[in-house]
């Protein structure tokens, strides 16, 4: 029980570090000093003290939009396996109810941005139901190679017999390319999408929350975070190791994510965004890599691979 | 270990389907090269020491140090455009090569259940490695990419003749190295292209001598 109520606290507290941590690392490569680390949990602060601008073209959609996301995310990330691969949720299947909770905060995302009536913002939710709909096969094809490995059936065992199975040392790899790229299209940085840039041109998320203001605004970016810690949930849990102690579990987790972040941090440093068109091809790339893990395990199973 | 050095030799051919710069087609090539280099040492067991010393020569020093560099200086030598210009969308490429991997697992898959002597693992990713060159040959425009297509191809046989038998005799050893029929092609390109851009240079200077 108490690991249940630390792993929710992980799950509020984290987001703020992780951003934090990103813009450091970031103004670490750019030679700035850079914001304090807790200036994202300001900002939430901020805008939740602040007044809301709401259009008179917009309806009841728009208002209820940025909370459901955030509440949506909230639910997936109990259901998400963290600190000692223990989720406060666990049920058979729940990694089909974990995805389709990220669907259904993206689905209201994209039903907000069209009710402003504006045609940027439809053609940020165009960009984003497209590049969500090349995230999730893939996404389900990982999960489905570690099913087969596991034969699990929750999030928590699929992770936990996983890590100890025999193809595992091929499916760590490539599992965390493919969910690293994962991360980044669904938390929405670069190469994907830019957090910083508000040209409505090139963009695809921040497009979308271009007339959200004050505590909705604040809810989309905590939800964001949110979604990059659920997601770097996943890619931790492939290389913890399941059967120590929970508070090194725990410290474990915490390291993955802020290396996560660090690494997320100089990513962006580094390159620039990919040109429109090439998006679907990086997300593609995951699909790719998904199919060689799935190919793998199956030929591992049928005996292939001594 | 070997496992994943064959898992990234299949990812520089998912690599190269997907990328626009002729560079990460070089990189790709020096890269196989390297980790047919690896399997090699790691995985060829075999009897006869000159064979040995042959083949990682050869893996080593011609397919990931010479030919690459080699590459490089064709194509800065004769001023080729950078980009790749394949005929299909990089995305449909990549899907191709997806599709690809996935019937050539499917190929190995089947064939461990009828072949015994055989290791399905190398045999599948050599299959898909052989079959992209060839779509990666088919689906460029540049006869420099034509000539890597190729190389990458060659590399897949290599993989392959490791994949059927770990041993294999000298001569045949000879016969999958065709890093020297590579060779010949490179330097027709390269004296080709030589002639070409020959006249280029020439109206290059006049066009300098006008101002």
């Amino acid at each position: 029980m108490p690991e249940t109520i630390i792993n929710i606290a992980l799950l509020f507290a984290l987001p703020f570090f992780f951003l934090g941590i990103i813009n450091r690392v970031k103004s670490f490569w750019a030679g700035r000093q850079g914001p304090p680390m807790m200036q994202p949990l300001r900002d939430f602060v901020k805008l939740m003290k602040k007044g809301e601008v709401i259009s008179t073209t917009s309806s009841f959609v728009f208002r209820i939009a940025p909370s459901a996301t955030f509440a949506s995310v909230i639910a997936a990330g109990l259901v998400v396996p963290l600190a000692g691969g223990r989720s406060a949720l666990s049920f058979e299947a729940d990694f089909i109810l974990f995805a389709y909770l990220l669907g259904i905060g993206k689905f209201l995302t994209i039903i907000g941005a069209l009710d402003t009536g504006s045609s940027f913002e439809g053609m940020g939710a165009s960009r984003e139901a497209a590049f969500s709909a090349l995230v999730e096969p893939a996404f389900f094809m990982i999960i489905g190679s570690l099913g087969i490995i596991s034969g699990g059936m929750t999030f928590e065992r699929l992770f936990v017999i996983a890590r100890s199975g025999g193809p595992a040392v091929l499916v760590l790899p490539l599992g965390f390319i493919a969910l690293f790229i994962m991360l980044l299209a669904e938390g929405c940085r670069v190469p994907v999408d830019d957090p910083n840039t508000h040209l409505e041109l090139t963009m695809i998320h921040e497009v979308m929350v271009l007339d959200n203001s004050g505590p909705d605004m604040g809810m989309i970016m905590y939800a964001a975070g949110m979604k990059m810690i659920i997601i770097g949930a996943l890619i931790a849990n492939l290389f913890i190791p399941s059967g120590i102690p929970f508070w090194a579990s725990l410290g474990l987790f915490v390291a993955v994510e802020a290396a996560l972040a660090v690494v997320i941090g100089t990513v962006e440093s580094v390159m620039a965004r990919l040109r429109m068109t090439h998006v679907p091809q990086f997300l593609l790339f995951m699909t790719a890599i998904s199919v060689v893990i799935l190919s793998t395990v199956v030929l591992f199973i049928s005996g292939g691979i001594q | 270990m070997i496992q994943i050095a064959i898992i990234l030799f299949g990812l520089t051919m998912l690599y190269v389907s997907v990328t626009s710069r002729l560079e990460s087609y070089v990189k790709a090539i020096a890269a196989q090269g390297a980790i047919l280099f690896f399997l090699v040492l790691l995985d060829y067991g075999t009897t006869n020491p000159g064979n040995l010393i042959f083949l990682s020569f050869e893996t080593l020093a011609v397919k990931a140090i010479a030919i690459p560099m080699f590459l490089m200086y064709v194509i800065r030598k004769n001023g080729i455009y950078r980009e790749v210009e394949p005929s299909v969308t990089n995305y449909s490429s990549l899907a191709i090569t997806t599709a690809i991997f996935a019937v050539g697992f499917y190929i190995s898959y089947w064939a461990a259940g009828t072949v015994s002597n055989m290791r399905p693992f190398y045999f599948g990713i050599s299959i898909s490695t052989i079959v992209t060159g060839l779509f990666i040959i088919i689906s460029r425009k540049k006869i420099i990419t034509h000539v890597m297509g190729y190389m990458m191809m060659e590399n897949g046989i290599f993989l392959l003749a490791l994949s059927i038998a770990r041993e294999m005799p000298f001569i045949v050893a000879l016969g999958v190295l065709l890093d020297i029929f590579i060779a010949v092609y490179l330097l027709g390109l390269f004296i080709n292209k030589v002639q070409d851009s020959y006249s280029d240079t020439h109206i290059d200077s006049l066009a300098k001598l006008k101002d």
